[in-house]
This record gives structure tokens, C-alpha cells and sequence, in this order.
């Protein structure tokens, strides 16, 4: 890549994500997560031990989000969860835009039976509910120890879909345009066809729907935790919550009320921060969405 | 009437894979279905687990050496017959079961959608017309934040914050235990107010979408020729925000309506089972929990055909009143 | 003859990203009652612009700088909104240019009708609504039963556009503006109703300003025509002399473009250049770059339109020192 074309994909993509105050503040919100994810879990120590003395201690300087049930502290299994939760969430959803894209293009070239076979498994993963049907899948697993990369496969299953049926929309309508017909008379081979004319108008279109899945596989995924269907690392938000409300009863005595707030704190803001980003980028690629200019 | 017929026989085709995805899926589950029955039984007749597990599966009909094939041979046609399976946990039939529980989920539901489709709209229409003022801002940002919270996440809240903190909705079932159900005032009320936690719960990450849906289509559709020629021929703003603005901004959602109620079916589980609420979604968590696989098969499929019944009445409905459709 | 309308001096501009377009540059014409005016200008010349500003239907990104519309005493750009609201349309109606969006596709033609006078609080009963509207249809040719209880998808374009010709004879206004009522529309249409509005001009006691950039149109169907450049009138005089003897340079060589069958392609000569940029327009007169009988003060003073011989307008330095030049 030519100097020159790395300054206008500067220019063109990641130039308008700092102007704009939607992008700008989501991209911080991940930034800050990720940071917490790779440094943070390394500069912060993790004490596991039980501490019976000091348990459920309201916020302080020595434990700046409290301690659990155990005496913990909180904000250690924050930090050091936050990797399992960035880790698993971003490959989910990676996968799931990487399967939703394929099926989507794939269905948006073929025709005829071919792409009427995609419709129908496409509409199969759509017509099941996703979330009950992760429960089951995971049940399946739950005596095995999975690695981060086939749970994220297990919650990638239930999110490709509406991308995929999305997509295969947008190729199909593409297709039918002028200039890719162009393309055609102009005996350019079909991989030129492919990906210079059809990936180019999806690229902006992925990326949203790439920010906006970490809400889903975020749902998914720390739901999955939750109700315990899935071992994995304890640190990981989605087990905190569970020993919040299973282990520890936090629900039914308001002491340890701050336990759970900062676990909940943490999951709505790192999906907030998606969702602002996704929400910024969608401004800046569709100025009819954008407010007073 | 082409289109009709090929759209019915994509549906079913995507009916029967799903199902029978669904079929191998539970099937693969590790646990004996049997086994709670047997549990039971063995308790009340005080005998070994092997013996009980053996008359458990002679009451329901299980030969533990069939194939998979024959049990979905036999699943489907049954199905045919309109029967959704046997439960083991409950003993009794599939069908009694979603008899029971499904008005409540509907009850639940329909409430939740009428509530977060009403005011979803208005608020998204004010969003919109209100552009670039504090009253927008404060609700998308409201809406964008609600979203970004997991939905059973909300229900545990909701729970916490008003059934045990301020104790102010009960704390489970569809209506106290010392109430007999009957048409009376205190049962009634006492039946709206149990569903009042799971229909907030449902209603609320709804709503923030509708909203945030109706701002843009609103958006988009305020920017159009024709509102422009209608403040031309001098009509008034509030006429024009009802029928031209909103009646077109309006139309492409009613279509998703349709769909999300289908959506809403599936993801009730967790919110009725943290409410304790005994509708359909409970007994899918409780089925899950106790491994019963012929109400997990029954209700499973019960939800597809109630998403792909959703599908199709939604495209219906949506031909019917956009003239656009209407008339091809 | 009184004049209905007298425009003085409107001065109009967009914002844009960039800077301001300096759209509507002082711009003043009177308008006899029952007469046709043709606004005629190139595409983004301003033409549309001093329609937008005269009925108040700027864009959001649009700005009135100054300037009056003064018709029948009243000032229309100084009325408060609700006054201004029950002159539209009863008394001066606006054709805009894109007749392709301009009817709510949820909504049947009839009842476009019925939202308009509901609007201006006329009481016809049910029948008489559809008497009139009927009666307003017919006038543009089209059948009421066919059309009346029609969604707009189910017209043709210059259905569509006569549609919204009849919405705004429907409360017998006295002045129609017409914006580019012929440009996105087939040739054939196009004389279609460039006829209609001739036979509306005689049936009907109606003023018609319209816009276009099609001078032949001009030439059809009306009585005086301003040549607009650049955001300003550059003549404005009898269509019959527009034709005959262009007096503003401008005017000249956009007559000398114009290809007719039967021409002489020899003669055809093109202007030189482009038509400038209104966000930073020339200086002077905006027409300097490109005219062949340029002068110093060309560059550095605007002309105002001034009335020469026989009530012609023009605004040119050639013929701003009383007599007139040669060209």
C-alpha cells in the first residue's frame, strides 16, 4: 500500500470517528476497556483469597468498588475479568460478522436453488430463538472446559443471521446496478467484480454492524455466564453476576447492593460504548441521520 | 397467488429443518429424560433408581435402544396430529401444559408491546420533530442507554428495586396464592399487578428501539417533497405532523411489529423466570433445569411456529395498508 | 395596466460547509396583473431562488438577507406567519419543480384536495369538494373519476404534475408561480402542458410567473421574460423584443446557442467559460469574465438595472451612459 492511499484511508475512515462526538466517545468508552483488558489485568493484582473480615465492604479508597461476598475485592475481579469479557465478546463478534458476511455475499451471487437454500437456512437460524437456543447448546458442552474460541463460536451461531440475511439483501440489489454491469461488459474477471465493486459500498455497513453485535454477543455471552452454562474464567463479569444473585443472595439483602451495581455498571457501559460508536459511524456515513450541522 | 404458494412452501420447509434441528439439538443433551420421573418414583414407592428409571420409560413410551431416527419419526407425527410432546417433570401432556401457561405469556406480551409500540412512537416522533433541542437529547440518549443494558439484567433490577427494596410489586406468580382465581375486582387487580414487573421488564429495551426506529424514519421522512408542498398549500404544522409525517414514518415499523412480538416470545424465558411468572418462557427455563426433553422439544417448537406465524401475518398485514404494496 | 407584484431589491444566500452561495444578488421586477412573466436562467443561476424567497419557502440552510414583496400594498416577507399562511395558495399558489414526491403516497388524491381546504376553512360540503375538484382536474385534462380516488403511484409523472397544477387553481388564486413545471418530464408531456397553460392563460384571469431554463418554453408562453445570470436580473423586457433585439450581452449568446432545425450550424456560438461559482462569485458585474465587451468598470461596479428605451431593463455598463452603445 502506497503512502498515498494510507492517507486518504485515514482521511476518509478513521478521521471522521474523532470529529464526530458520537464515535469519539464510544471509541474512548472501548479504547478504555481494552486498555483495562491488556495493561490493566497485568498492572492490577488479583487476591482471590476469602477474606471473611472484610466482606462486603461498601466502596473506599483500599477497595475502590467494595468488596463481595467473600471479602474479595471488586474491583481487581473487574479489571482482570474485563479480559475474559473483551476477549470472548469481540471474537464473538467477530465471527458472527465474519460467518453473517460470507453466507450474506455468498447468497447475494448465487441464484436459483442454490440461493434459495441459503434463504432457508438463513430464515432456520432466524425463526429459532436465539438466546434459548444457546442454552441448549451450551448444555450440550457444559461438562467440557471450553477455550475462549469455541465459546465465542457457540454464541457467533445465533448471531450471524440477520446480518447475513441484510447483506445478501444489499448484494442483490447491488447487483442489479449499472456499473457492475459495466464491470460485466467490460470482460472484467468475477473476483474484480466481487470485491472492488461490492465490498466497497458494504465496508461501512459491516463495521457498524460489527460495533453494534457487541451488544449481542455482550447479551448472549454474559447471559450465558449468568445462569452458569458455561465454565470459564470466575473473573469474568457474567460469573460475577452469578455469585451475585445466586451465591451470595445480593438480591435479597441491600448490603450487598454496591456488589452488583459495579458488575452491571461496568457490562451497560461497555455496551453503551458500542452503541455510541455504532451510532456515530452511522452519522457520519448517512448525513441525513446526522442533527444540526 | 404464485408468490402466496412459494412463500408458504418456503415457510414450511424452513418449519420442518427447523425442527428437526431443533429435534437433534435437545436430543443431544446430556441427561437421561427419564430421569426425573424416575427420581419421583423412586422416592414415593421407595425403590432403586435402575428400577424406577425402567418404569419411567415405560410410562413414557421410551425404548431406550431406539434409534434417534425412530423417536423423530415419531416426534413428527405426532406433530401432525398437533400434539407437541409429552412432558416427564410434570407428567402430562405438552399440549395441557402450554394451556396453562400460554394465556399468561400472551397476556404479558400484549400489554408489553401495545404500551412500548404507543408510546415508542410519540416519544420517537417528538425526538424528531424536536431535533437539536435538550427534549431529543434527553431521549435518545435515554433510549440509547436502555439499550445498552441486557434485558434480564433490567428484570433483576426491576426486581430488586421494586419487589424487594420498596416492596412494591410482588415477588413472584401470576397471582397470590391465597386469591382463588374468579372475575373478582381483588383478583383481577392482584393479576395486573403480578404482571406488572415482567411487563415493564419486556416493555422497556422495546420501547428505547421503537423509539429510536421512529426518530429515524420521522427524520427521513421530514426531509421529503411532499412536506414541503403540503406547508406550500399552507396547511397547518399539527395536520401535517399527523398525516403526512407521522402516518409515513409509521408504516415500515408496523411491519416489525409483527416480528418482535415473534422475538419477544423467545427472549421472555429469562424475564418470566426471574419473576417466577408461570407462562410459557418459565416452564422452557424450568424444562432446561430439569432436562425434560419432551417439553424443551414441544415448546421449542411451539416458539418457531409462533415467529413464523408472526412472519407471515406480519407481511400480510403490511400489504394490506401501504398503498404502495397493496396494489402491485 | 397595475402591477400585481413589485419585488425590490431581494437579496437572498444558502450556508453551506463552505461559505455562503450568494444566491439572490438584488434581485427587483414588477409583475402586471393577468400578465405571464418567464423567469429564464441556467441551472443554478438563482432562478429557483427568488421563487423560494418570494413565497417564503426557503430551505433551512437558506437565508433572506433583504427585500420586499409588496402585492396589493402588503409586504408578504414582513407578514406575521399565520397571515402569510392564509394568503398561500388561496391567492398565490406554487407549483414547486419535483411533481414526482410531492403528493403523500399514503394519501388518495381526493383527499389531498380535502386537506386544502380544510387548511384555508372552506365549508364545501363532501359534493361540492368533489364538484370542484373535479371541475379543476378537467381544466388540466385529466379525468376526475379515474384520477379522484388514485394513489399517487398509480400516476404517471406529468399526471402527477398536472395533479399538482389543479391543487393550486383549486381556490382560484390570482397569481401562479410555476417552478420548472416542464423539466422532469419527456418532450412529449413537455408540449402537452406548455398547451395547457396556454389554454389556462386564456381561459382563466390569472397572473403566471414561471421558472425555467428552457427558453423556448419562454418564448411559447409568455408575455415578458427576465433573463437571469449569476443571481441577478440582467434583462428584463417584452418577450416579442427579448427575441428580436437582445440588448444584454448575456442574453445575446444564450439566443445565439440555441439550436433550431432549421438553423444555420455555422451561426451557433456557445458562450466562453463556465458559469461562475456563486460562493465566490466575480466581481462587478458578474458577467464580466465571460463577455466579449468587457470594460474596466465591468470589474469593479455592479450595473443596476436600468430602464432603457420602450420600458426594456437592463443591467449593463454598455448601456448605463444613457444612450445606447453598439455592441
Amino acid at each position: 500500500m502506497t503512502k498515498e492511499s494510507l492517507t486518504n484511508f485515514y482521511h476518509d475512515y478513521i478521521h471522521p470517528l474523532f470529529r464526530n462526538k458520537k464515535s469519539l466517545i464510544g471509541l474512548i468508552i472501548l479504547l478504555m476497556y481494552i486498555l483495562m483488558a491488556t495493561v490493566g489485568a497485568s498492572v492490577v493484582p488479583l487476591n482471590m483469597n476469602s477474606n471473611f473480615a472484610e466482606r462486603y465492604q461498601k466502596p473506599s479508597l483500599k477497595h475502590p468498588f467494595g468488596t463481595d461476598y467473600f471479602g474479595v475485592d471488586i474491583f481487581q475481579q473487574i479489571v482482570h475479568g474485563s479480559r475474559a469479557v473483551i476477549s470472548l465478546t469481540l471474537l464473538a463478534s467477530f465471527l458472527a460478522v465474519l460467518i453473517g458476511t460470507i453466507v450474506g455475499v455468498a447468497r447475494g451471487y448465487l441464484e436459483g436453488i442454490a440461493g434459495k437454500i441459503i434463504d432457508v437456512i438463513i430464515m432456520v437460524f432466524l425463526v429459532i430463538p436465539s438466546f434459548p437456543a444457546l442454552l441448549i447448546l451450551s448444555a450440550i458442552f457444559m461438562d467440557k472446559d471450553l477455550n475462549v474460541l469455541q465459546i465465542a463460536l457457540l454464541v457467533a451461531i445465533w448471531l450471524w443471521a440477520p446480518l447475513a440475511k441484510q447483506i445478501s439483501a444489499q448484494v442483490l440489489s447491488i447487483k442489479t446496478r449499472d456499473f457492475i454491469e459495466a464491470s460485466k461488459i467490460l470482460n472484467m474477471p468475477l473476483r474484480y467484480i466481487l470485491f472492488n465493486d461490492i465490498v466497497k459500498l458494504l465496508i461501512p455497513y459491516i463495521f457498524i454492524n460489527f460495533v453494534m453485535q457487541i451488544k449481542g454477543a455482550m447479551e448472549f455471552s454474559v447471559g450465558l455466564m449468568f445462569l452458569g452454562l458455561a465454565k470459564f474464567d470466575p473473573t469474568h463479569w457474567g460469573i460475577m453476576l452469578n455469585y451475585a444473585l445466586y451465591q451470595a443472595g445480593a438480591l435479597y439483602t441491600t448490603q450487598g447492593f454496591h456488589y452488583l451495581f459495579f458488575v452491571i455498571l461496568n457490562i451497560v457501559l461497555l455496551i453503551y460504548g458500542g452503541i455510541l460508536l455504532s451510532q456515530g459511524i452511522e452519522e457520519i456515513f448517512n448525513p441525513r441521520v446526522r442533527g444540526n450541522e | 397467488m404464485n408468490y402466496f404458494i412459494n412463500r408458504v412452501i418456503y415457510l414450511l420447509a424452513v418449519f420442518v429443518i427447523a425442527v428437526s434441528g431443533i429435534f437433534v439439538l435437545v436430543n443431544n443433551m446430556p441427561g437421561d429424560p427419564a430421569y426425573g420421573l424416575a427420581v419421583s418414583i423412586a422416592q414415593q414407592r421407595n425403590m432403586q433408581i435402575e428400577q424406577a428409571l425402567e418404569i419411567a420409560r415405560s410410562m413414557m413410551g421410551i425404548d431406550p435402544d431406539e434409534s434417534l431416527l425412530t423417536r423423530y419419526g415419531k416426534f413428527m407425527s405426532n406433530l401432525l396430529k398437533g400434539n407437541l410432546g409429552y412432558s416427564a417433570f410434570y407428567n402430562t401432556s405438552v399440549n395441557d401444559i402450554i394451556s396453562k401457561s400460554l394465556p399468561w405469556t400472551i397476556f404479558v406480551i400484549s400489554l408489553a408491546t401495545l404500551l412500548s409500540f404507543v408510546v415508542g412512537i410519540f416519544l420517537g416522533a417528538l425526538a424528531a420533530q424536536k431535533r437539536g433541542t435538550v427534549i431529543e437529547w434527553i431521549i435518545s440518549t435515554v433510549s440509547s442507554i436502555i439499550q445498552a443494558i441486557p434485558p434480564f439484567i433490567l428484570a433483576v433490577l426491576i426486581l430488586f428495586v421494586f419487589s424487594v427494596t420498596l416492596r412494591l410489586l410482588p415477588l413472584g406468580g401470576a397471582y397470590p396464592v391465597d386469591v382463588e382465581p374468579s372475575f373478582s375486582f381483588e383478583f383481577i387487580y392482584k393479576m395486573f399487578l403480578h404482571a406488572l414487573g415482567p411487563m415493564i421488564a419486556t416493555a422497556i429495551p422495546q420501547m428505547a428501539s421503537w423509539t429510536l426506529a421512529m426518530r429515524g424514519n420521522t427524520s427521513q421522512v421530514m426531509e421529503e417533497d411532499f412536506i414541503r408542498f403540503a406547508e406550500i398549500r399552507g396547511l397547518r404544522d399539527s395536520v401535517i405532523a399527523k398525516k403526512y409525517i407521522r402516518n409515513n414514518a409509521v408504516l415500515p415499523l408496523v411491519a416489525s411489529l409483527a416480528i418482535g412480538v415473534g422475538y419477544m416470545l423467545g427472549g421472555h424465558t429469562l424475564v418470566e423466570s426471574i419473576f417466577n411468572y408461570p407462562g410459557i418462557g418459565f416452564y422452557f427455563g424450568k424444562a432446561i433445569a430439569v432436562r425434560d426433553f419432551g417439553l424443551l422439544t414441544g415448546l421449542f417448537t411451539l416458539i418457531v411456529i409462533g415467529v413464523i406465524a408472526a412472519t407471515f401475518i406480519a407481511d400480510f398485514v403490511y400489504s394490506l395498508i401501504d398503498p404502495r404494496v397493496k396494489l402491485k | 395596466m397595475n402591477s400585481l407584484i413589485k419585488v425590490e431589491n431581494l437579496r437572498a444566500v444558502y450556508l453551506v460547509r463552505e461559505g455562503t452561495i450568494k444566491a439572490a444578488d438584488g434581485i427587483s421586477f414588477d409583475v402586471q396583473e393577468n400578465s405571464v412573466t418567464a423567469i429564464v436562467g441556467e441551472s443554478a443561476s438563482g432562478k429557483s431562488t427568488i421563487i423560494e424567497a418570494m413565497t417564503r419557502t426557503l430551505p433551512p440552510n437558506g437565508r433572506l438577507l433583504e427585500g420586499k414583496v409588496l402585492y396589493k400594498g402588503k409586504d408578504l416577507l414582513a407578514l406575521k406567519k399565520e397571515e402569510f399562511r392564509r394568503i398561500k395558495w388561496k391567492e398565490i399558489a406554487l407549483v414547486p419543480q419535483a411533481a414526482q414526491q410531492s403528493l403523500n403516497p399514503t394519501m388518495k388524491i381526493i383527499d389531498h384536495f380535502k386537506d386544502t381546504i380544510e387548511a384555508h376553512r372552506i365549508n364545501w360540503s363532501h359534493d361540492q369538494l368533489i364538484q370542484k375538484a373535479s371541475e379543476k382536474l378537467e381544466m388540466v385534462r385529466l379525468n376526475p373519476d379515474a384520477v379522484l380516488y388514485s394513489y399517487p403511484m398509480q400516476l404517471s409523472g406529468g399526471m402527477k404534475q398536472r395533479v399538482l397544477i389543479a391543487l393550486a387553481l383549486l381556490l382560484d388564486p390570482e397569481v401562479l408561480i410555476l417552478d420548472e413545471p416542464t423539466s422532469a418530464l419527456d418532450v412529449l408531456t413537455q408540449a402537452y402542458i406548455v398547451q395547457l397553460l396556454k389554454e389556462l392563460k386564456k381561459k382563466l384571469n390569472i397572473t403566471l410567473i414561471f421558472v425555467t431554463h428552457d427558453i423556448a418554453i419562454a418564448a411559447e408562453l409568455a408575455d415578458k421574460v427576465a433573463v437571469i445570470y449569476a443571481g441577478n436580473i440582467v434583462e428584463y423586457n417584452s418577450v416579442f423584443r427579448i427575441f428580436k433585439n437582445p440588448l444584454h450581452p448575456y442574453t445575446k449568446g444564450l439566443l445565439g446557442s440555441i439550436m433550431a432545425i432549421n438553423a444555420d450550424m455555422s451561426k451557433i456560438k456557445p458562450i466562453p467559460g463556465a458559469p461562475p461559482s456563486l460562493l465566490t462569485p466575480p466581481s462587478g458585474c458578474r458577467f464580466h469574465p465571460r463577455c466579449e465587451h468587457a470594460m474596466d468598470i465591468c470589474k469593479k461596479e455592479k450595473p443596476p438595472l436600468i430602464t432603457v428605451e420602450d420600458g426594456a431593463q437592463v443591467a449593463c455598463h454598455l448601456y448605463s451612459q444613457g444612450g445606447r452603445k453598439d455592441a
